[in-house]
């Protein structure tokens, strides 16, 4: 519950910064969705053309031609299965790191930090060999895998943050309440980080459904996920403006769908109160 | 009566058959022992995305059903490839079957031992193939010194002078012919007002400046004209510091003068699109540029632009020749070879040429060229003539490419300081010694790897 | 009196995490540091490589060109990063107060940059800061002049640009989400207690953000300077080297130059630049949490 009454002045200008930064950072995304339906003589105009008729030659195009669907799916499942995997294993380590005094605490925090911040570069090297050797080359699970050794760290180090700004006397609490020492984060520290959590998950999504470097070397034609697809609209004599576009548009629409689905749970805990 | 009729059926009918048959006997005849031999291989090929290759897409089902082997397109970006490439073969290189390559990079992979000599294949090939139709300085490009052919090209393209022939008409400006006078004319287009707003709406000249994959290019073709060298042919050494080489550079910085902003960082798409959108009157590019100029859906100067051959520099008048071919990976098994050869002869023989033209390719073969003549494209006296200055420099013993193993850093290089050059940040005299002491110091580093 | 302290525990929840990416991380590591110890080039199997010790990481130091790439990855860094930061918590903070229905609408629309690829937005940008493009449309409308974002001068201001374009959304997210998970009633007490909304932001929200913040801020740091796809498909390091990054100098090491020792080295010097940020950054965090 609000207290706090705000001026009616201080709302409207912080609504106006609002709307002036969303317009900024929309406009581009505007202009490409809109591209997306445009001929590939108005692309290149300038000064930029606004009002145009639009056509579908670009969308059918990505399917037909270039079989985007395969790699929308591979991307889907990569990513989904991927990030679900890394903060099904990340929770319960950013909680120990979080909560547990022990001896190193810091330093092994720090040393999930150093691992993941190899470059992808030297990393995916290894990785081709190691699977090659295993025959894992060109398959989902290979990704999924691969993706584990960054996701991994970084959701430990968001999630302990967050954990890290839930007061602990709320878990010492249930403990005295007689509430299983081994079920205490799920039960209750879990539900209190939602928004955290989400927004981990949001993020760790987005990352696997954009990751390139290890897609493009470690796939050839069964497991390649959306980024790589990429090179077929840079041609050797012309950028497939058009088609990227599509793509582009195409691509980003899993992730609003998965956005607009969990926005409910972006709201404060409504079990705060509870505890008092 | 009677009789003439029915000979003359029986003749349409034959004619008719061979003629609307879609295999030719000639290839059934060779396509079923392959079959027999090699149904079932499958075979990977790395390529980037180009007009040939999709031609090549469009062939390719019914290469399968003929030979019943599985061709695999795997498809990457241009600038990406190269390190696709090297890191297939640090790896043992055997998921990759065929490669796409270009002169810059055959000759590193060919130091790496990763392409198989394909000679005995065109020996043996069969005659619809056809070899001595491709052009002989494609052919060249992609031959080693020792006479081996690595790769069989499938695009070629040259160097020339692209103009809008509406605007020289408009103003009484002649063809340019030296390179002086492009200067001159590139000063005279450069923020020309055309329609008499006040505001300058075009410019003098366009190329690319940009560096990586960029502006190497143009400053590699003027270096001829120019009296200049890029590496000596029978050292190996740098001549980056030669001063025709200079020269070069010192031309495309003064163009760059009367060049649309933005320059410094124009990739190819970038200087192909500043002409094709009406901003620049002149455009020194690659002749693969042209069919896009002359597309009516994405080109504002479709009809207008006049072509011509390279203009001539204080050492004569030359152009180069670039491309792309397709190299057979040496560590694949016999089987994958034999099929990787089998879809070469296929989809690059004479036979084929004609579809393959009309889904686009690049045409490399010299009866595509006369095919092609017969649609009266406005361009291909310009390329004929290209490809003449072409050879005029292979005769001198030059390339625009030299065949180094380590040309694609050297390309690396050039792009680097040609772009500082060209933006301002170092001066022609400067950007060409720098370069010429890195890439000699590279060329060093590799003899020493070399003899360890 | 804190069973929350039981050592054991800690184990149990940690293994699966360490086990898998220990095992993911640890072959390549010694992968990269044995190769920054040699001298090696492709055609040579890794065996047959010389070992030359740290003369690599010596010739770093002689290195003009990296010293160059050294520079421009921290002032990316540091411009992109703090930019990002002040904006993208104005935003949430502002959206946290409004407090309207629609929040999680807008949130969702704020991060539609963040879903873009980083490799299609370098190349849209291309398209974008050309002089004659989307961006120099709005600045001629408002300033009169295009800006020649090609040149040496503006490339490296325009990836700055498009970097906060795409990642102040991250921000946004996370402090929006620390928002709304941090307990209410400290805030409420000090309004209560008769505290302006603005000694409140300081003195009580701040603090209790803190560790969420820092964790942002340290996350967006070593992403930002392991940023690649963007610049390469934007300037490709150009022109000249105006954009040259730490990571594009890796790339043309170890691709065009050929020198993978040489290229792991510098390799190194980056995740040394990572580590040396989340050291100091961690060191903050464990200093401010409060909970500790």
């Amino acid at each position: 519950m609000k207290i706090l009454e705000i001026r009616s002045l201080t709302r409207v200008l912080m609504g106006l910064f609002i709307i002036v930064a969303l317009l900024l950072f929309l406009i581009p995304i505007f202009y490409m969705i809109t591209s997306a339906f445009k001929k590939p003589i108005e692309t290149f105009a300038y000064p930029p053309v606004w009002i145009f008729r639009p056509v579908f030659d670009n969308f059918i195009y990505a399917f037909q031609k270039l079989k985007i669907l395969n790699y929308m799916r591979n991307s889907i499942i990569v990513a989904t299965t991927s990030a679900l995997l890394a903060l099904f294993v990340a929770f319960p380590a950013a909680y120990g790191l979080a909560r547990i005094k022990f001896k190193g605490r810091n330093k092994l925090a720090i040393i999930f930090l150093m691992l993941q911040s190899i470059p992808t570069i030297a990393v995916v090297f290894a990785f081709f060999f190691l699977a090659r050797s295993l025959s894992l080359i060109d398959t989902r699970i290979l990704l999924i895998i691969a993706y584990l050794y960054w996701g991994v760290p970084y959701a430990i180090w968001q999630l302990r943050g967050y954990i890290m700004s839930i007061p602990i006397e709320i878990e010492e609490a249930a403990l005295i309440d007689g509430c299983n020492q081994l079920l205490i984060p799920y039960i209750i520290t879990l539900p209190l980080i939602t928004p955290g959590l989400v927004a981990t998950a949001i993020l760790v999504f987005i990352t696997f459904w954009n990751e390139y470097v290890l897609a493009f070397f470690l796939t050839l034609k069964d497991a390649v996920t959306l980024p790589v697809s990429t090179s077929l609209f840079m041609t050797h004599t012309e950028i497939l403006w058009g088609p990227m576009f599509a793509t582009a548009t195409l691509s980003a629409l899993p992730v609003m769908v998965f956005v607009l689905i969990i926005r409910k749970y972006f709201v404060r805990s409504l079990t705060y109160g509870a505890i008092k | 009566m009677k009789k003439i009729i029915v000979v003359l059926l029986v003749l349409l009918l034959g004619v008719g058959t061979v003629f609307g048959s879609e295999t030719p006997k000639v290839i059934k005849e060779w396509g079923d022992p392959v079959r027999e031999k090699l149904a079932g291989t499958e075979i990977f090929i790395l390529a980037s995305a180009h007009p040939s290759i999709n031609a090549f897409q469009e062939l390719t089902p019914q290469f399968e059903a003929l030979t019943g082997i599985k061709v695999n397109w795997v498809i990457i970006e241009e600038g990406a490839m190269y390190g696709r490439i090297l890191m297939e073969l640090a790896a043992g290189g055997k998921s990759i079957n065929a490669m796409m390559v270009c002169p810059e990079y055959l000759f590193g992979l060919v130091d790496l031992d990763a392409l198989e000599p394909l000679n005995k294949y065109i020996k043996n090939a069969p005659a619809w193939f056809d070899q001595e139709d491709i052009f002989p300085a494609y052919m060249d490009m992609l031959t080693g010194l020792d006479d081996n052919v690595y790769a069989v090209p499938f695009a070629g393209e040259s160097g020339f002078l692209m103009y809008r022939k509406d605007l020289f008409d408009e103003y009484g400006i002649s063809v340019p012919a030296t390179c002086d006078e492009v200067l001159e004319t590139a000063k005279f287009f450069h923020d020309k007002d055309l329609n008499g707003d006040g505001k300058g709406d075009i410019d003098g000249i366009s190329f690319r400046g940009r560096r990586g994959w960029g502006m190497n290019w143009p400053w590699a073709l003027m270096t001829f004209p120019f009296g200049g060298e890029l590496l000596d042919p029978k050292t190996g050494n740098s001549r980056f510091n030669s001063q025709g080489t200079i020269d070069a550079l010192s031309f495309l910085v003064e163009a760059a003068k009367y060049a649309p902003e933005g320059i410094e960082s124009f990739g190819h798409y970038e200087a192909w699109t500043a002409f094709s959108m009406g901003r620049a009157a002149m455009l020194i590019e690659s002749t693969a540029a042209a069919p896009l100029m002359e597309d009516k859906t994405s080109s504002l100067v479709a009809g207008k632009v006049g072509y011509s051959a390279m203009p001539e520099g204080p050492a004569g008048a030359y152009s180069g020749v670039w491309g792309w071919g397709l190299g057979m990976t040496k560590a694949s098994n016999e089987k994958q070879k034999e099929a990787v050869w089998a879809l070469m002869t296929y989809l690059f023989s004479r036979e084929k040429q004609m579809e393959y033209l009309a889904n686009n390719g690049v045409v490399t073969r010299v009866s595509g060229f006369e095919y092609l003549e017969k649609e009266k494209l406005p361009y291909l006296s310009a390329i004929k003539d290209a490809l003449a200055q072409a050879a005029k420099l292979a005769k001198k013993g030059y390339t625009v490419v030299p065949r180094s193993p380590i040309w694609m850093e050297v390309v690396e290089l050039m792009g680097t300081y040609g772009s500082m050059a060209v933006a301002g940040q170092m001066t022609p005299e400067v950007a060409a010694e720098v370069t010429h002491e890195m890439v000699q110091k590279a060329i060093d580093n590799n003899r020493l790897q070399k003899q360890k | 009196m804190s069973v929350i302290n039981n050592r054991k525990y800690a184990l149990i929840y940690i293994a699966p995490a360490f086990v898998i990416v220990v095992l993911l991380t640890l072959v390549p590591i010694f992968m990269v540091i044995a190769m920054s110890m040699s001298e090696w080039t492709y055609g040579q199997t890794f065996n047959s490589s010389t070992f030359i010790g740290l003369q690599n990481f010596i010739n770093l130091f002689r290195s003009k060109e990296l010293l160059h790439s050294l520079r421009l990855t921290l002032i990316f860094l540091f411009t992109s990063v703090t930019m990002e930061f002040f904006l993208g918590f104005t935003i949430a903070y502002f959206l946290d107060r409004l407090n309207m229905k629609v929040n999680s609408l807008l949130l969702g629309l704020f991060m539609l940059p963040m879903v873009m690829m980083p490799a299609m937005v370098g190349t849209v940008n291309r398209l974008f800061f050309h002089p004659r493009g989307l961006v120099n449309f709005f600045v001629e409308s408002f300033i009169g002049f295009r800006v020649n974002w090609y040149s040496a001068g503006y490339a490296l201001i325009a990836v700055i640009i498009a970097e906060i374009w795409q990642w102040t959304p991250f921000f946004i997210l996370t402090t929006y989400a620390g928002l709304q998970a941090i307990p209410q009633e400290p805030i409420e007490a000090a309004l209560v207690d008769g505290a302006g909304s603005t000694q409140t932001l300081f003195l009580v929200t701040l603090p209790l953000l803190t560790p969420v913040l820092l964790v942002s801020i340290l996350i967006r740091t070593m992403e930002c300077l392991r940023n690649f796809d963007m610049i390469f498909n934007f300037f490709a390091g150009g022109p000249g080297n105006a954009t040259e990054t730490l990571p594009i100098n890796i790339y043309r090491t170890t691709i065009y130059s050929r020198a993978l020792g040489f290229g792991s080295a510098k390799g190194f010097v980056l995740i040394a630049l990572m580590v040396i940020g989340a050291i100091v950054l961690s060191k903050l965090l464990i200093k401010y949490s409060w909970n500790e």
